[in-house]
């Protein structure tokens, strides 16, 4: 056993002290990409947007699943207010609000233009979004959406919509489960630092990736345990949130939230379904409005989410989901700063499911 | 160093091209990759640290695993981007310790800058009493945290070699911390 004195130990102490040093500034192209990853900066969404969306006419999105269509509209209806408050702080866009009520003109679009805002980052993000077409022996799903964009002096408007209808039937067994989602965020922001929309587009994908994590996006099926499945996704998304620059308080709140997720039982064997009456239970708003008091701001017309789902994978959505609303409202309102320039976000979202 | 528990988010996160996250791990390996590649004689090896990364963000989408499994991936490039400037005939033999000043990057405490020198300079001294092949697997040992399998995968020798010259560098670099000690009594 070594002593303190050991020459070796002294040795190993230098060895670190050596390695431990500050690392050295990154090259220019090695800075960028820490800044803002490999994609290009969204230095002209409009551009961007025209572009992928011609892009997207040779590889058209699937839509094969209830967990595409509930998660991949709360990611474009986040994206595309993100994009908004990007909009409202700079303010060039505003001249043109015809043109991007053009771009937002449907749910479509808007996951179109929410991608021009990273462009590559986004494209993966919809891309991998996973399919769940197997969510039980029937799986309909019907998705409607709208958003639009205004914008009038020093004032902008961002309003998204989308509702999605399915009706699943779960192990050939009918369960009639029936439950709505209302997520909604004002924010009164201005200028909105510019690292604003990079960092919660950032998070927005890697709580999608949480998904991708322990869901294979072509059959639908689990990557892992049935049991592990939604363990899996809260421990993920609290890991996401762990490493957001946001204040202790929010970042605190939203992991008690999951820690209550997480501990949800599984019923039954195979695909099975968890405890969907309790599945988000708890008065998110509350929780997000007292911690958000603590920085100053305050969060309106965000509401309690209730129970939604109607399969393991569906639940599993739904907390990404509000995981990405949460992140979406929380740091919109951490990051902005009241300036010259007014802009209002909302995002609403609802499902409904029935078998 | 490490990120721990948040590793997998970060990963996740940097997997989808997010900048910040790209920035956490930077500023996690970053220093340790930059101190390996100094005391293996890069020529450059600000510049060479900046290639590693970018290489293996580059090619993050390929990764799979848990953060110790992605701190030997990083050192794997590093190692590869290495020898490839050893081919180059870019590198410098690790024997010339003076080489090292211009990079050293202390400053502000007076004392503690003069200790890190100090244990800087005892670290290069030794790095050139053993011989390439044991320094490399000590760095990759003690610098990169990698296991002995990790090292023999990375360096196409067998475990039972690795841990020879292991032992061999480490013999060879205490006979010379003794010889320090008994040239300073």
């Amino acid at each position: 056993m070594r002593t303190p004195d050991d020459p070796m130990a002294q040795f190993l102490r230098d060895m670190e002290l050596f390695v431990g040093q500050p690392p050295p500034p990154p090259s220019p192209a090695l800075a960028t990409v820490l800044r803002s990853g490999f994609s290009p900066p969204p230095t002209d969404p409009l551009v961007t947007a025209a572009s992928r969306r011609q892009e997207k006419q040779h590889k058209p999105m699937k839509h094969t699943g209830i967990f595409r269509g509930v998660t991949g509209k709360v990611v474009a209806i986040s994206l595309a207010s993100l994009l908004g408050l990007s909009t409202a702080a700079g303010a060039v866009a505003l001249a043109a609000p015809a043109h991007h009520a053009s771009v937002h003109a449907t749910a479509a679009a808007a996951t179109t233009s929410a991608t021009s805002a990273r462009a590559d980052s986004s494209v993966k993000v919809g891309a991998n979004l996973p399919a769940l077409g197997h969510v039980g022996a029937g799986a309909g799903v019907k998705v409607s959406g709208g958003a639009s964009v205004g914008s009038s002096g020093t004032t902008a408007g961002v309003n998204a919509g989308a509702s999605v209808n399915a009706g699943a039937s779960v192990g050939g067994v009918s369960a009639g489960v029936g439950g709505s989602v209302n997520v909604g965020a004002g924010a009164s922001t201005g200028h909105v630092g510019s690292g604003a929309g990079s960092t919660v587009t950032g998070v927005v994908a890697s709580l999608t990736g949480c998904l991708n994590a322990v869901i294979n996006t072509v059959t639908g099926n689990p990557l892992v345990a049935v049991g592990s499945v939604i363990p899996t996704v809260v421990a993920c998304v609290k890991n996401v949130i762990g490493s957001l620059p946001v204040p202790t308080a929010v970042s605190s709140c939203i992991s008690g939230l999951l820690n209550s997720l997480g501990s949800l039982p599984v019923i039954g064997s195979g695909k099975g379904t968890i405890n969907l009456t309790g599945c988000i239970p708890i008065n998110l708003g509350a929780c997000i409005g007292a911690a958000l008091n603590s920085v100053g701001g305050l969060l309106g017309g965000l509401t309690g989410v209730n129970n939604v789902p109607t399969s393991l994978d569906a639940c599993a959505s739904s907390i990404v989901s509000s995981a990405i609303s949460l992140v979406n409202s929380v740091l919109s309102q951490v990051t902005g700063t009241v300036g010259g320039v007014t802009g209002s976000v909302g995002v609403h979202g609802s499902v409904s499911a029935k078998a | 160093m490490s990120i721990g528990e948040a590793f997998v988010g970060v990963l996740t996160a940097a997997q989808v091209d997010a900048g910040w996250a790209f920035e956490r791990l930077y500023q996690d390996l970053a220093p340790a990759v930059f101190g390996y590649l100094r005391l293996q004689g890069a020529r450059e090896p600000e510049d060479l640290t900046s290639e590693v990364f970018l290489g293996a963000f580059g090619r993050l989408g390929t990764f799979r695993g848990t953060e110790e499994q992605f701190r030997s991936w990083v050192f794997t490039i590093a190692y590869r981007r290495l020898v490839d400037e050893r081919r180059r005939g870019k590198s410098r033999p690790c024997a010339d310790p003076s080489a090292f000043e211009a990079q050293d990057q202390t400053g502000g405490d007076v004392e503690s800058d003069a200790l890190s020198r100090l244990g800087e300079q005892r670290v290069r001294q030794l790095c050139q009493t053993v011989s390439p092949a044991q320094r490399e697997v000590l760095l990759l040992r003690l610098v990169a945290g990698m296991t002995l399998e990790q090292v023999a995968q990375m360096l196409g020798k067998s475990t039972g070699a690795i841990k020879g010259l292991q032992c061999r560098g480490l013999s060879t670099i205490r006979a010379g911390l003794e010889r320090q000690l008994e040239m300073s009594a």
